[in-house]
């Protein structure tokens, strides 16, 4: 199911969730004209975020994707602490959460060159395309390697418009 | 020839639409999640519709 971006980014932002959208959604937010289906995003793993995520997620009823109906999941901190990566289907569509991304590891790792740009009149951190390359040239399965010459057009041109002139919509 | 240079600077060596990307780079962030929301949506579609497939989404 495809995800309610305003009704999800809406929540996350008011709960001040810490989270940067990763993958597919933030090459889109950046220009790159790429499809998906989900939104993925890494977070921050303290006690404080965990709760605030579960707070802002649960109204959406998060459930495993792809998991058998009988095994037992509770959407709550203790769980999300006990994982790392969660595959969710929710009422607003499929999210994904992310404790760790290959390469380059922690929410803390990736928020330093992180993009903040005005998404649905909220701030929201987004994974810089240089990363997401990074990423997709490391896993290289045959969907990644397919996206990657439009990612890297992407960022060619932006970079080439004023010095990456897709500024007038960052914050 | 010009329409050899024109079709040369909208398409990248390596096959990519250039034009699109640039149409894209002219939106803000929230224009282009709304534009990719509404094609993914006619993508689904078209998928549910292929001949052979059996999802409903």
């Amino acid at each position: 199911m495809l995800p309610d971006l305003q009704k999800l980014i809406e929540a996350l932002c008011r709960h001040q969730v810490e989270f940067i959208i990763v993958g597919g959604m933030a090459a889109v937010a950046q220009g790159a004209p790429v499809t998906t289906f989900d939104l993925d995003i890494c977070y921050r793993r303290t006690p404080e975020n965990l709760e605030r995520l579960v707070v802002a997620l649960s109204p959406f009823n998060p459930n495993l994707r792809g998991a058998p109906e009988e095994l037992p999941f509770v959407f709550d901190a203790r769980t999300l602490s006990m994982g790392c990566n969660f595959t969710l289907s929710t009422d607003a569509g499929d999210v994904d959460l992310l404790g760790e991304l290959t390469v380059i590891g922690s929410y803390d790792a990736l928020e330093p060159k992180a993009q903040t740009l005005d998404i649905f009149g909220f701030p929201v951190k987004v994974m810089h395309l240089r990363d997401l390359i990074r990423v997709k040239e490391a896993i290289g399965r045959l969907k990644d390697r397919a996206v990657l010459e439009i990612l890297k057009e992407t960022l060619r041109l932006s970079e080439e418009e004023i010095g990456g002139n897709h500024a007038p919509a960052e914050i | 020839m010009k329409e050899e240079t024109e079709k040369k600077d909208s398409v990248s060596p390596s096959g990519v639409d250039r034009t699109l990307i640039k149409k894209y780079l002219k939106m803000t962030p929230t224009e282009r999640l709304l534009a990719h929301h509404s094609a993914a949506r006619l993508a689904l579609e078209l998928r549910k519709h292929a001949p052979g497939s059996t999802k409903a989404d």
